[in-house]
C-alpha cells in the first residue's frame, strides 16, 4: 500500500462521512427487527363475537368480585395512575362517617357498592358512582354521577356536567341539572328545577297528575288555504305573512309561513310547520308534525305535540302538554324552555341556554285555558 | 294580515347552535393554483436555477479548483489537479477538472490482500446480508478481482487512469448538477405550495451537490493512492453516478417531508 499520512486518513473518514451523510437514516433500517408475523389465536376457531362474550362476562365476575370484596371489607382507598384520588365504600360504610365534619369540598372519586348518600352543601369534584341508589341532599354540588338504579338530587342541588341512571332520576324543587341527565326509564323535574339537556323515555315535569285528553271537537272542519297561500303542489301551503286556524279545524298540508302562526282552540295540523315568526298554539290543539319556529313558540295547555320540535327563541308549554309519545319518542330543541308543570314528554328535551320548570299558577304569558278562552289574536312580539 | 314580518335569529341563539369550526383558514388552504399555474411556476423556477448554475460556471470552477489543490497540498498527495477548457462552439463553458497521478505500482503483498478481502467479502454475503444488498456487493467483488486480475495480467498496466476516471467523474457530476433543477421542477416543485419550501430545498440540494463535488474527486484520488488502479471500476460503478442519485433521492425525500416554513418581514 501506499505510504499515506494520517492527514489523508482522517480526510479519507470524514469525506465519506459528509458524502454519505443524507444515506445514514437508510442505515436504521438494518436495526430495525422485522414485522411480527400475525399468529391468529384459534382458541375460538375464529368467532370472535363468542370470544367476546367471553371476555365481556370475565371482565363482569371480576368487577362483581370487587365489589362484593368492597362491600365486605372496610372502605378502600387509593389512586389511578394518573393521580386522581379514589375510595371504595362498602355496604356498610356511609360517605358522611368517612369526611371530617369540617369538609365541604371532595376531590376524591366514590364508588360505592351498595347506596351512596351525599350529605348536604357537599361539593363535589369528582365522579359518583353507586351500584345502587344515589341520594344527593339539598344544596349539594355535584360535578358527574353514574347509578346503577336511581338518582335522586335534592333541593337546591345541582349537578354541573352529567348525571346518569338505570333507572330514574328525581330532581326536587329548586334542583338544577346542568348539562345532560339520562335516565333509562324517568326523569321527573319537580317545580322550580332547571335543566339543560335531559333524555329519557319518558319526561315529567312537576305533579306527575293523571293526563287528561284534549277536548277536541267531534268533527273538525277542513281549513281551506287563505288568500294569501302560495300552493306549489307537492302539499305544501307557503303563507307570506301571518297565518291564523281557526279553533276546531284540520290543516291537510305542510305550511310553511313567512309571518306569524296562530293555532286555534282544538285544531289539529297534520303536516310539518314551519314559522319563521311566532308560533301561538292555543289549548288542546295537536301538532302530528314536525316544528321549526324561528321565533318564539308558546304552547297552551293540554296539546299534543307528536314530532321534533326546533325552536330559535324561547319555548313555553302549559299544563297537560305532551311531546311525542310513548311508542314514537321526540326531540325538542329550543334557546330557553319554560315548562309549566304537569307536562310530559317522551325522548329529549333541549334547552341550550336555560331550562325551567315553571309552577301552576306562575305562567302569565302562555295562552290561557278552556275556562278563560281569548279572542284569537297575537299577544305581541316575541322579541320585545 | 299584517304585512310580513322576518325575524333574525336572535345572537344568543345563534351562539347556542353547533357551529363547524371558527379556526381563520390558512392562506394555502384558501389559494388554490391550477395545474398550469404549478407547472409555469416550476417551470421559470427550473429555467432560473439553471441559468444561474450556467452563468456561474466560470467562477464554481475556479471555487473547486481552488479548493482541490487546498486539499491536494492539505494531504501532501503525489497529484496535480489539471483543467481544461470547455467549450461548446464559441461559448465558453468554465473547465473540465481532473486529477493526474503517479501512483507507485502496487505491490504483490497489496494485492492479495485485496483478493483476500475480496473473497472475504464475497464470502460474508451469504451470512450477513439480504438479498438486494447481498448480489449487489457480490458483484462488486467480483468486477474487483477482475480489476486485480487485469493489473497481474498485464503487468501494472492499467487501460484506465487517474485522470479519465476523474474526469469522467466531474463530467457526470456536472450534468447531474445541471440537471437537477428540472428534476425537482418535474416532481418536487408541482406537489409543495410553499415557494419557500421549494427555494430552500433547491438551493440546498444544489449547495449539497456543488461542495460534494470537490470532496468527491479527491476522495476518489486518496482510495486509488491507497489500494490500487484497480479500484477505479469499483468507485465508478459503487461511488459515481450512481451514489448521485442516491444522494438526490435521500435529499429529496427528505425535503419533501419538511413541514411549511414561515418566513416573515419584519
Amino acid at each position: 500500500m501506499s505510504s499515506l499520512s494520517l492527514t489523508a486518513v482522517w480526510f479519507l473518514l470524514l469525506a465519506s462521512g459528509a458524502l454519505l451523510s443524507p444515506l445514514w437514516p437508510a442505515l436504521r433500517q438494518w436495526y430495525l427487527p422485522p414485522p411480527p408475523s400475525f399468529k391468529p389465536d384459534d382458541t375460538h376457531h375464529g368467532d370472535w363475537d363468542a370470544a367476546a362474550h367471553v371476555a365481556q362476562r370475565q371482565v363482569q365476575e371480576s368487577f362483581a368480585k370487587l365489589l362484593q370484596l368492597a362491600a365486605n371489607d372496610s372502605v378502600t382507598r387509593g389512586a389511578h395512575d394518573d393521580g386522581t384520588a379514589f375510595m371504595v365504600l362498602g355496604a356498610k360504610n356511609y360517605l358522611s362517617e368517612q369526611l371530617p365534619a369540617s369538609a365541604r369540598h371532595l376531590r376524591m372519586q366514590v364508588i360505592a357498592s351498595r347506596h351512596l348518600d351525599i350529605p348536604g352543601e357537599l361539593v363535589c369534584d369528582s365522579l359518583l358512582f353507586a351500584q345502587g341508589k344515589l341520594n344527593i341532599a339539598h344544596n349539594a354540588i355535584v360535578k358527574t354521577a353514574l347509578s346503577r338504579r336511581d338518582a335522586a338530587v335534592g333541593p337546591r342541588a345541582r349537578v354541573r356536567q352529567w348525571i346518569r341512571a338505570e333507572g330514574r332520576i328525581d330532581a326536587a324543587e329548586g334542583a338544577a341539572l346542568m348539562g345532560c341527565a339520562s335516565a333509562g326509564r324517568e326523569i321527573n323535574v319537580a317545580r322550580r328545577a332547571r335543566f339543560e339537556k335531559l333524555m329519557a323515555p319518558v319526561l315529567s315535569f312537576g305533579r306527575c297528575e293523571p293526563l287528561r285528553m284534549p277536548a277536541a271537537p267531534a268533527h273538525l272542519v277542513p281549513m281551506q288555504a287563505p288568500g294569501n297561500a302560495f300552493i306549489p303542489g307537492d302539499g305544501r301551503w307557503i303563507i307570506d305573512g301571518d297565518m291564523s286556524v281557526p279553533a276546531g279545524h284540520s290543516v291537510n298540508a305542510r305550511l310553511v309561513v313567512s309571518g306569524s302562526l296562530l293555532v286555534g282552540t282544538g285544531s289539529r295540523v297534520r303536516g310539518d310547520v314551519h314559522v319563521m315568526g311566532d308560533l301561538v298554539i292555543h289549548h288542546d290543539a295537536t301538532l302530528n308534525g314536525a316544528v321549526r319556529c324561528d321565533g318564539n313558540m308558546r304552547v297552551g295547555e293540554c296539546c299534543r305535540l307528536a314530532g321534533p320540535i326546533l325552536v330559535a327563541g324561547i319555548l313555553t308549554a302549559g299544563s297537560q302538554t305532551v311531546f311525542g309519545a310513548t311508542e314514537l319518542f321526540s326531540t325538542v330543541i329550543a334557546s330557553e324552555i319554560r315548562i309549566q308543570e304537569g307536562c310530559m314528554a317522551h325522548g329529549a328535551v333541549w334547552a341550550q341556554r336555560r331550562g325551567e320548570v315553571l309552577a301552576e299558577a306562575a305562567p302569565q304569558s302562555a295562552p290561557q285555558g278552556p275556562q278563560q278562552a281569548a279572542p284569537l289574536q297575537f299577544q305581541g312580539s316575541a322579541h320585545a | 294580515m299584517s304585512t310580513p314580518r322576518h325575524h333574525p335569529l336572535p345572537p344568543e341563539a345563534v351562539r347556542a347552535r353547533p357551529v363547524f369550526s371558527t379556526r381563520k383558514p390558512r392562506r394555502a388552504e384558501t389559494t388554490s393554483l391550477s395545474m398550469l399555474d404549478r407547472v409555469l411556476q416550476s417551470v421559470t423556477m427550473a429555467v432560473t436555477l439553471t441559468a444561474i448554475l450556467v452563468f456561474a460556471l466560470n467562477p464554481l470552477t475556479a471555487l473547486w479548483q481552488s479548493a482541490m489543490n487546498s486539499l491536494v497540498d492539505t494531504l501532501s498527495l503525489n497529484a496535480q489537479v489539471i483543467s481544461h477548457g470547455l467549450h461548446i462552439g464559441q461559448t465558453s463553458f468554465g473547465m473540465r477538472l481532473g486529477v493526474s497521478m503517479e501512483s507507485p505500482a502496487p505491490d504483490k503483498l497489496s494485492l492479495m490482500l485485496q483478493a483476500v478481502m475480496c473473497f472475504g467479502v464475497f464470502g460474508m454475503t451469504w451470512a450477513v446480508l439480504n438479498m438486494p444488498l447481498r448480489w449487489g456487493l457480490r458483484i462488486l467483488c467480483v468486477l474487483h478481482a477482475l480489476g486485480l486480475l487485469m493489473i497481474v495480467a498485464r503487468g501494472d498496466q492499467f487501460p484506465y487512469s487517474l485522470l479519465d476516471h476523474t474526469r469522467v467523474l466531474y463530467d457526470s457530476s456536472l450534468i447531474w448538477l445541471l440537471l437537477t433543477p428540472g428534476l425537482l421542477a418535474a416532481g418536487f416543485f408541482l406537489v409543495e405550495r410553499s415557494w419557500l419550501n421549494r427555494l430552500v430545498a433547491a438551493m440546498l440540494i444544489l449547495g449539497f451537490e456543488i461542495i460534494a463535488l470537490p470532496l468527491k474527486l479527491i476522495l476518489h484520488s486518496v482510495l486509488v493512492a491507497l489500494l490500487s488502479p484497480a479500484v477505479i471500476p469499483l468507485l465508478f460503478l459503487a461511488a459515481g453516478p450512481v451514489l448521485d442519485i442516491l444522494l438526490l433521492a435521500a435529499l429529496y425525500a427528505w425535503v419533501l417531508t419538511w413541514r411549511q416554513l414561515k418566513f416573515k418581514l419584519r
